[in-house]
């Protein structure tokens, strides 16, 4: 079979077959379940990696008199947009990512994924660009760095980084728009998938954005029409990603997965599964930020904000929308007090958070009367505090989030993904330490920006007279957060080596198809196609064939 | 009146049909291109905002001396037009099973991407754009250096794609992977028509 060619789900069930422990079979396999746990392995770890970066920078920023840790302001900057990036390219959408290609071909009745090989392919490509993005900031490249070759190795790991992840969300979104088994109508696919396909498509129609800004950057970095030390300009690339609204992309697949969760874990699938899916879907609004990015100086001004704080409020509704939904199954059902489940909720309640806490920052009111009554420093009335740690906070409340959703959604299908289910004690120790150090990373950022604190400094560190205890809050919260990944990434490496409690042959009562098969799930995922008559396929057994050994099952 | 005898002739026996095979590389080639239009409109979007800074300051946005003839992307686009049209004959060939017709189609095709990259290195020579020093030189080289690039991947489907049907994957029956490639070399006449206006007509 010549590789250009598409596979039927049939073949796909041969290709996604081999499931061999021997390292060479694990680098060689195209199976949807051993590449959805190198992502989730991969993000995890460069997870981890890039929150102790970030914890560096906010360690350096303690003491304003001088450079401790970094030499001058421009290794400041390469640590602290090295931890951003790393962040999330290599961190958390990975991981994202890594939970879309496991679950996805499974919550559908597919027998493995789309392009098995190019998911391989795009793993792997990921991995490869994330290891040279990291090598060319230790080789002094990156913005700030001073050495050409290293800016460029920068320009074209990054670029590559992204590529691959765009690659994958195009298989992902073909898995979920092309391979559905019979009678899974998109209504009918469960919330996960719908939040990975929008989550998908939302990648897709954004990345390339960022792509170009590379392209071009390689070529002014190496024709010498960027300075090195033209920062602003360089650290402007990835902006798009990690400032809102666009930051608030990461709340699609986290509301989606809690969504899952909650209806399984109250025991009531969430009510009014149409609206759930229309507020999921709603929340790709904030992608019109690509648009305000590319065009923002074209446009007046004034136009500008006016799509910036729509744009952003456009995103407190959807999740306010979800959350409430989720709050009535919750009402009507009986919630097991578990990590799944207080994670999911907690994680949704921190994306709210951090989407009320951006609206108030960018609405013209605050601005104005942050301008009358703080030190920005900034005379013109729009964006007072853009350019100032303000961001920095929410993005640290939407990592706090995201470790939340992270946790709650591996909780809940560690016993799909491997098998076992990860530990309670951990679990509730992570969550509290990612939901308290992304309330305190938040907190210390927003404040910090408020007094002027810029997100990296010109020449020497600055900001108002409080900024030091700010820095010192900020720093606490991003150990916080990192404590909570690093429990969680724990937990889950105790479950992949079988440390932790076989899930036996019972999981959740989880009434979707991911749950009709055995945990983990064999080669081919299911035994024969399932056909599908409603959203809740595992209720309406008798149409259901039988392939799995704990479906429905209690804990 | 309908002949009832007609269904009991049916063999009870015969195996229930198989679903329709999912188009999943129609899918994917439509997302990529999807993905191809955003970014180059991306990159179209920053040389608007660079070129009305530039503008903006009462500078000439091109070095002195330097000048984009309009011959040479205007026969290019030209050329990326009858592309389009040799895509969509081979296209409707293979529909028909017309192997004959569909490979002159596509040899067609890549014979008019080639001459589109020919042309583009002679109007590259013609010009004369100095690589540094001016703002314009990056975001001109940039724009025309990533649709060549979509040129020469559109190429490559096309020419996996000929191959497949040479040998026997593609047919009336499915043609599949030949709409898909049609789908992403229109794609690639768009993202030059975009060029074409953006920097060869505004300039």
């Amino acid at each position: 079979m010549a590789l250009t060619e598409s596979r039927t789900p049939t073949d796909a069930r041969t290709v996604g077959a081999p499931e061999t422990a021997t390292l060479d079979g694990l680098i060689g396999s195209a199976d949807h379940k051993t590449l959805g746990r190198f992502w989730i392995a991969g993000g995890l770890f460069f997870l981890l990696g890039s929150l102790v970066v970030s914890a560096v920078a906010a360690l350096e920023t303690i003491d304003l008199s001088s450079f401790t840790v970094a030499s001058d302001a421009d290794q400041f900057t390469q640590i602290w947009s090295l931890g951003r990036e790393v962040l999330l390219f290599g961190g958390v959408l990975p991981v994202f990512v890594g939970l879309a290609t496991y679950l996805v071909p499974l919550q559908i009745g597919a027998p493995a994924i789309a392009f098995a090989r190019g998911a391989a392919a795009a793993f792997w490509a990921w991995l490869l660009g994330t290891v040279l993005l990291i090598v060319s900031y230790i080789f002094n490249g990156g913005p700030g760095g001073g050495k050409a070759d290293f800016v460029v190795l920068w320009t074209v790991s990054l670029g590559l980084v992204i590529l691959a992840l765009l690659w994958a969300t195009v298989i992902v979104a073909t898995t979920a728009l092309g391979a559905r088994t019979i009678g899974m109508t998109l209504d009918r696919v469960p919330f996960a998938t719908w939040s990975f396909l929008v989550f998908c498509l939302y990648g897709i129609l954004t990345l390339p954005v960022v792509v170009a800004d590379l392209a071009l950057t390689y070529v002014r970095v190496r024709h010498g029409f960027v300075a090195l030390d033209a920062r602003q300009t360089l650290v402007g690339v990835t902006n798009l990603f990690t400032y809102a609204p666009t930051l608030f992309w990461l709340a699609i697949p986290a509301l989606g997965m809690a969504a899952d969760a909650v209806g399984v874990h109250t025991g009531r699938p969430v009510m009014l599964r149409k609206p759930v899916l229309a507020a999921i879907g709603a929340l790709s609004v904030t992608s019109f930020g690509a648009v305000y990015y590319s065009f923002g100086s074209v446009r007046p001004i004034d136009f500008n904000n006016f799509v910036l704080v729509a744009d952003i409020a456009a995103t407190v509704l959807p999740i306010l929308g979800v959350l409430g939904l989720a709050g009535e199954s919750i009402r009507r059902g009986t919630p097991r007090l578990n990590v799944a489940f207080i994670g999911s909720m907690l994680g949704g309640l921190l994306f709210l958070l951090a989407s009320v806490a951006a609206l108030l920052g960018l609405f013209e009111p605050v601005q104005l009367w942050l301008i009358d009554n703080a030190d920005t420093g900034n005379p013109d009335k729009l964006l007072v505090l853009n350019g100032t740690t303000f961001h920095d906070g929410l993005r640290g409340i939407v990592v706090g989030a995201v470790v939340l959703a992270i946790t709650g959604a591996l909780h809940h299908w560690a016993p799909k993904i491997w098998g076992r289910r990860m530990a309670e004690p951990l679990g509730f120790g992570a969550v509290l330490a990612a939901a308290l150090g992304g309330v305190l990373w938040g907190l210390g950022g927003i404040l910090a920006g408020v007094d002027n604190q810029p997100a990296y400094p010109v020449s020497s560190l600055a900001g108002g007279d409080n900024v030091e205890l700010y820095n010192l809050i900020t720093l606490i919260g991003i150990l916080a957060v990192t404590a909570g990944a690093l429990l969680t990434a724990l937990n889950a490496a105790q479950s992949a080596v079988g440390r932790n409690t076989a899930a036996g042959g019972a999981a959740w009562s989880g009434l979707t198809l991911e749950w009709a098969t055995t945990s983990p799930p064999s080669p081919g995922n299911f035994d024969q196609p399932p056909v599908v008559r409603s959203a809740t396929p595992l209720a309406d057994a008798p149409a259901q064939p039988t392939t799995g050994t704990d479906a429905g099952g209690e804990a | 009146m309908t002949d009832i005898s007609l269904y009991q002739r049916i063999p009870v026996d015969v195996p229930e049909s198989t679903p329709a095979r999912p188009r999943l590389l129609l899918i994917a080639t439509s997302l990529v291109a999807a993905a191809t239009v955003v970014g180059y409109v991306g990159l179209t979007a920053w040389y608007a905002h660079v070129r009305q800074g530039v503008l903006g300051t009462d500078q000439p946005w091109l070095p002195s001396g330097v000048t984009i003839p309009l011959t040479q992307p205007n026969f290019m686009l030209l050329t990326m037009v009858f592309s389009a049209v040799a895509m969509a004959w081979a296209l409707s060939a293979v529909r028909h099973d017309d192997r004959p017709n569909a490979f002159i189609a596509f040899a067609l095709t890549l014979m008019f991407g080639f001459a589109q990259i020919a042309q583009t290195a002679y109007l590259l020579t013609l010009m004369n754009l100095p690589a540094a020093g001016n703002p314009a030189a990056a975001l001109i080289y940039t724009m025309v250096g990533v649709q060549l690039a979509t040129t020469a991947m559109a190429m490559g489907y096309v020419v996996a794609m000929a191959l497949r049907t040479l040998g026997g994957g593609y047919s009336a029956r499915d043609y599949e992977g030949v709409l898909s490639a049609t789908v992403f070399w229109f794609t690639n006449v768009g993202v030059y028509i975009i060029l074409w206006y953006a920097v060869y007509i505004t300039k």
